[in-house]
């Protein structure tokens, strides 16, 4: 019997640790509703794949050139010489006009070195449980399994009922990683399905939630609330966003609602801000709008970190 | 039988002590001593010392027309007699190799020429890797035995017994380490004797056995009754140099010991003048004594011959005994042991020598393979609190040496593998780990008794063999087991031809211009991998049989079981077991090089096979496009993909079954899979390679994926390694894995690792050594991005290729790494 529902997926990471318990597969979705100007994974966002370009893999049009013979938008322009980190020498690297390209893609079937790449790919459930399945002993050595993320996971909501499924199915464990911002009628079905939420909070404020992140944090936190009823474990993560969302009353707050959520909270994850994401934006014509700000100290992450657990709560940082 | 029943006596107890986490089993640090025996070690540099040449060259004039075995016994002899010995300041462990600690002596019998040559052209001092500084007096003493030796080196005689069409091979192919004028670079080295033997006895003991033997036999009438006489007498001789030996460094101690006026000094001079008039003379008594004594051992071996890799094994485990009775009596405290570990740790690390320019490898390494764990002789766990005291050492002391390793089966203990994953994160690359549950078996495919089987110790790199036991030459003729495959593929696919030169290497096979299938190019490289197996039988076997006959062995004999038993040297055979090891390299390249054939030339005909030979023999001339499609479309080894897996597994197959039936005088072959480090010298006398590989770029190492092709993490290359026969590569198969620290911060890191380890060997994995990426790599990775396209930095909920990042991240990760290297 074979599943051939199919999704945009942004990207299958093996081997990941701190998304759930165990060694994990990170199943990325493309699409995501929020527009958080600190998103470390910017290219997600858009709800169709997106040209991206990584000038640092071009081998150069002496070489190479082949983007240029298959671009009918004539939207790709040679570079002045720039010296290559990976050649060890001069060559005339490949730019991007975005006002021109049409995102068709061709050139990217042409790049081998990747310079150039798509930044999802269509998929069916079946393909991706292919490589699930891969680390099958290593899930069953650390209580590991399979993680759906984002973008938002449940932008694509029917893909992922049936990505959760499939491997509930095949009695995996199973953990969806969500910013909770989508209707609960979606939510509902997937319900049997999943063994853990992992479960974003990161501005409660109502107005402010709106004004950073583009929805009501009402939304959120309904769905939040409906979830813990039904007694399916959760873990928070917080993102702590210097000058964003890093304030006490705001962290107050989400430490009180994680109280509130009862035997459902199954422990509270802090993730610092980083800026290992900055480069994506380039890459896909985007500007990084962040103010600059350094990521929290450890010193501050403790303090945090404190503080929910004057709360009671199981916290880890990272 | 007594040191024994005290093992088992306390094994409750230690079981007990590793299971409720003693407190002071915590590691403390480096010891002051060591701390300051290590400072002046980092502060001496390497050289070169020609007194041991000397005193041979003429000692091998003196002792001309004995047979070799009493002639070796004796010019060892004199070189413990009049070799320069010295004490250092707050040395416990005393013994030196050369003049200055950290120098190489100089062994012309076994192979000399190339020093001279050297000496002129690549100077020793000025090596980019690895210098030694040399004096002009040194020159000179040189250059003046070295008429002497012209024609009498166990290298000259073996290049002079060597087949025409063999000695062509050499000339003419890229496939062997071995040069015209160089096959036996180095004395044998890659054994590991019986430690027990020597503390337990004592040289008088075995010089008493020797006796024994010898009254026994009585008039040597029978047969080749003479050979075993000579044979057991080069013994008692051999036991005689060690204690005189020994004598010399107690009456310097002695001699010092008046002339200090530290007081604290002036006993610990008079404790070591006791303890070496004491051993290796007669059993050790005290862990002080059993360290002593094994050291001695050590070093002496390390005089008699030059070869590497000569591997103390399972030092744990024999030291125990002496270890758990001092503490017992209470003569020992943890921390003293602690300390006379770290001593031993910094003497290993002043072991040197030199090599040929081109083998050199990068931190003078000496492969002395020290090995924790695993199970005992009647299949029970063997870890005990020595285990970790090892660990720890290793972990304080931080020096190169000794290569520390880990035995791990299905009932090691968790903290084992805690304490493991403490020193893995280290960054040290060490300890590596071997899989018990994959190696016993192999051990007994290869006709060994269970219990020698389960008292494995690694040899060298990875080579696993009964220490004491085996006599197994896993280095094989000259340190020089290396076999490389993509150099068989780049004749199968060229007509026997060199890609880079055009000349005749091999033999002719068909080109790949001609080939109507896959299945052609496969023939033709079973073939090519046929004739060079062959060809490099006849060059171990005919250096080993000049080894028996001009270099015998008789100090090793002395610790080697079963020598003076059956009365025959080791080197011809006296070891309870024989063999000799060779080291396949470049598996991963031949899968992937396969792989790119079958797709590109035979399944989708992009590009013809003539088309792609031209395009080798031009090094992808004008074809960055291809060469890049074919990194970018072709499946890799290493990502878990079956059809390239299998192709890879099969490679590493043809070689192996062949090379299992080779039979050389001693004893069977056993093929192995790893580099040390000649995947690089391997890779820069070949031409391109179908997998993308540009002509003189280095191979993969070990059965590692090749740098940057394996894009799916650890678990896909643990899953792809897992997919060869580690059972029939029982002279070991090496997997590199890196990653950067940030992937193991915290108990989850921690955790996974283990989880990851205990998967890939539940998998029959054999062996597999974490490389935490240190800062130095991460710089070497801003600067060479195309060696590090796989280095994944992993935060929390996120993870990005190193070389992707923004220049500015980058500095900020490397700084954030050598903060957690001070902390």
């Amino acid at each position: 019997m074979k599943n051939e529902s199919s999704g945009l997926v942004f990207d299958i990471q093996r081997y990941t640790l701190h998304d759930g318990p165990g060694i994990r597969t990170m199943i990325f979705l493309q699409g995501c509703p929020l527009h958080c100007f600190w998103c470390h994974s910017p290219d997600s966002q858009s709800f169709v794949g997106q040209l991206a370009v990584m000038p640092i893999l071009c081998v150069g049009v002496e070489d190479c050139g082949e983007c240029l013979k298959v671009c009918k938008q004539k939207a790709l322009n040679k570079t002045k010489p720039t010296y290559s980190k990976i050649l060890k020498k001069d060559i005339t690297a490949i730019s991007l006009d975005r006002n021109l390209c049409s995102e068709c893609g061709d050139c990217a079937k042409v790049c081998y070195p990747k310079a150039l790449y798509f930044t999802s790919k269509s998929m069916c459930v079946d393909e991706v449980m292919k490589i699930v399945e891969k680390d099958r002993l290593y899930y069953e050595k650390t209580g590991g399994g399979i993680t759906i993320s984002g973008g938002e996971p449940m932008v694509q909501n029917l893909f992922a009922y049936e990505l959760l499924k499939e491997s509930k199915y095949r009695g995996l464990h199973t953990a969806l990683d969500t910013s909770g911002c989508v209707d609960w009628g979606k939510y509902e079905p997937l319900l049997p399905y999943v063994d853990l939420f992992l479960y974003d909070l990161k501005i409660i404020d109502d107005e402010k939630s709106s004004k950073f992140i583009g929805v009501s944090s009402s939304v959120i936190l309904h769905n939040l609330f409906n979830i813990a009823e039904k007694k399916i474990p959760i873990q928070i993560r917080v993102p702590v966003i210097p000058s964003i969302n890093d304030d006490d009353e705001n962290l107050k707050t989400i430490s009180r609602i994680c109280k509130k959520l009862g035997d459902s909270l199954d422990k509270v994850q802090l993730l610092p801000y980083h800026k290992l994401g900055t480069s994506k934006y380039e890459r896909i014509g985007l500007e990084y709008k962040m103010p600059p700000v350094d990521p929290p100290s450890k010193f501050e992450m403790q303090r945090i970190k404190n503080l929910f657990e004057r709360d009671g709560h199981n916290v880890i940082v990272g | 039988m007594e040191n024994r029943k005290l093992t088992e006596g306390r094994a409750d107890m230690e079981n007990r002590k590793l299971t409720e986490g003693r407190a002071d089993m915590e590691n403390r640090g480096i010891s002051s001593r060591a701390k300051k025996l290590k400072d002046k070690y980092l502060a001496t540099p390497p050289g070169i010392c020609s007194e041991r040449a000397k005193i041979v060259t003429q000692a091998y004039q003196d002792y001309e027309s004995l047979p070799a075995i009493l002639r070796r016994a004796k010019v060892l002899k004199r070189v413990l007699e009049e070799m320069s010995i010295w004490i250092a300041n707050d040395e416990l462990i005393v013994g030196n190799q050369a003049k200055v600690a950290r120098y190489s002596p100089i062994f012309p019998e076994f192979s000399f020429e190339w020093i001279l040559g050297e000496m002129d052209e690549e100077p020793f001092e000025l090596c980019d890797t690895d210098p030694f500084l040399i004096d002009e007096e040194t020159k000179s003493d040189l250059r003046k035995i070295g008429p002497y030796w012209k024609g009498k080196t166990v290298n000259h005689l073996t290049i002079g017994r060597l087949p025409e069409e063999t000695a062509a091979s050499i000339a003419n192919s890229a496939v062997y380490n071995f040069t015209p004028s160089v096959v036996v670079a180095t004395g044998v080295g890659h054994y590991s004797p019986s430690y027990k033997k020597v503390i337990t006895k004592g040289f008088n003991g075995i010089r008493q056995d020797a006796l024994e033997k010898l009254k026994v036999m009585g008039i040597p009438a029978d047969g080749n009754e003479v050979d075993t006489y000579n044979f057991l007498k080069a013994v008692i001789i051999s036991c005689d140099a060690a204690v005189s030996f020994a004598q010399r460094y107690a009456d310097l101690a002695k001699q010092m010991a008046v002339e200090e006026s530290d007081s604290a000094r002036k006993t610990e001079l008079l404790k070591i003048a006791s303890i070496c008039e004491k051993v290796p003379a007669n059993p050790a008594t005290t862990f002080h004594e059993a360290c002593q004594a094994f050291w001695f051992f050590q070093l002496i071996l390390q005089l008699e011959s030059n070869g590497h890799s000569i591997s103390p094994g399972r030092f744990d485990q024999y030291m125990y005994p002496y270890y758990s009775k001092d503490l017992l009596t209470g003569q020992l405290a943890r921390e003293d042991a602690q300390e006379l570990v770290e001593c031993l740790w910094i003497k290993l690390s002043e072991i040197n020598k030199i090599v040929p320019f081109g083998v050199t490898a990068v931190e003078y390494p000496m492969f002395q393979n020290l090995i924790v764990g695993g199970q005992d002789r009647d299949g029970k766990d063997a870890t005990n609190d020595l285990s970790f005291i090892c660990l720890d050492a290793s972990q304080n002391v931080g020096l190169h040496q000794p290569s520390i390793s880990a035995r791990l089966w299905n009932g090691t203990p968790e903290v084992l593998w805690n304490k493991i994953v403490e020193v893995t994160k280290k960054g040290l690359g060490m300890p590596a780990l071997y899989n018990d549950e994959v190696i016993i078996p192999g051990l007994l495919n290869r006709g060994k008794s269970i219990e020698d089987a389960r008292d494995y110790a690694i040899v060298g790199c990875v080579e696993p063999g009964p220490q004491g036991y085996e006599y197994g030459w896993s280095g094989g003729a000259g340190d020089h087991p290396f076999f490389s495959l993509p150099a068989c593929l780049e004749y199968a696919i060229n007509d026997g031809k060199s890609l880079k030169t055009g000349m005749q290497a091999g033999p002719s096979t068909g080109s790949l211009a001609d080939f109507k299938s896959f299945e052609e190019v496969k023939k033709a490289y079973e073939k090519q991998v046929k004739y060079f197996v062959d060809h490099f039988a006849v060059i171990t076997n005919t250096a080993d049989l000049v080894n028996q006959d001009v270099a015998p062995l008789p100090f090793l004999s002395c610790g080697m079981e079963y020598c003076i038993e059956k009365g025959i040297d080791v080197s011809a055979g006296g070891a309870k077991y024989n063999a000799i090891g060779t080291a396949g390299v470049g598996v991963s390249n031949v899968g992937d090089s396969l792989m790119a054939i079958k797709k590109m030339v035979f399944d989708e005909k992009v590009v013809s096979g003539s088309e792609l030979l031209e395009i080798l023999k031009s090094d992808w001339s004008g074809q960055e496009v291809l060469r890049n499609r074919i990194i970018a479309e072709v499946p890799h080894y290493g990502n878990d993909e079956e059809e390239v897996d299998a192709i890879a597994a099969w490679a590493a197959e043809v070689y192996c079954k062949l090379t299992e039936k080779s039979v050389g005088p001693r004893g069977p072959y056993q093929p192995g899979l790893y580099p040390v480090n000649r995947h690089l010298i391997m890779g820069f006398v070949l031409g391109a390679s179908p997998d993308g590989r540009k002509a003189g770029d280095a191979l993969a190492d070990g059965i590692s994926p090749i740098h940057g092709r394996d894009l799916n993490g650890p678990t896909a290359v643990l899953n792809s390694a897992s997919k060869l026969d580690h059972l029939i590569n029982s002279n070991g198969t090496l997997l590199n894995l890196k990653f950067h620290p940030s992937a193991l911060e915290g108990e989850t890191g921690e955790t996974v690792l283990k989880a990851a380890l205990k998967g890939y060997f539940s998998q029959k994995g054999l062996h597999v050594q974490y490389n935490v990426v240190d800062s130095k790599r991460l710089r070497d990775a801003q600067k060479n991005p195309d060696k590090y396209k796989d280095l994944v930095v992993r935060v929390a909920g996120y993870s990005a290729f190193f070389v992707g990042l923004d220049p500015v991240l980058q500095e900020d990760i490397i700084t954030r790494t050598e903060i957690e290297e001070i902390g």
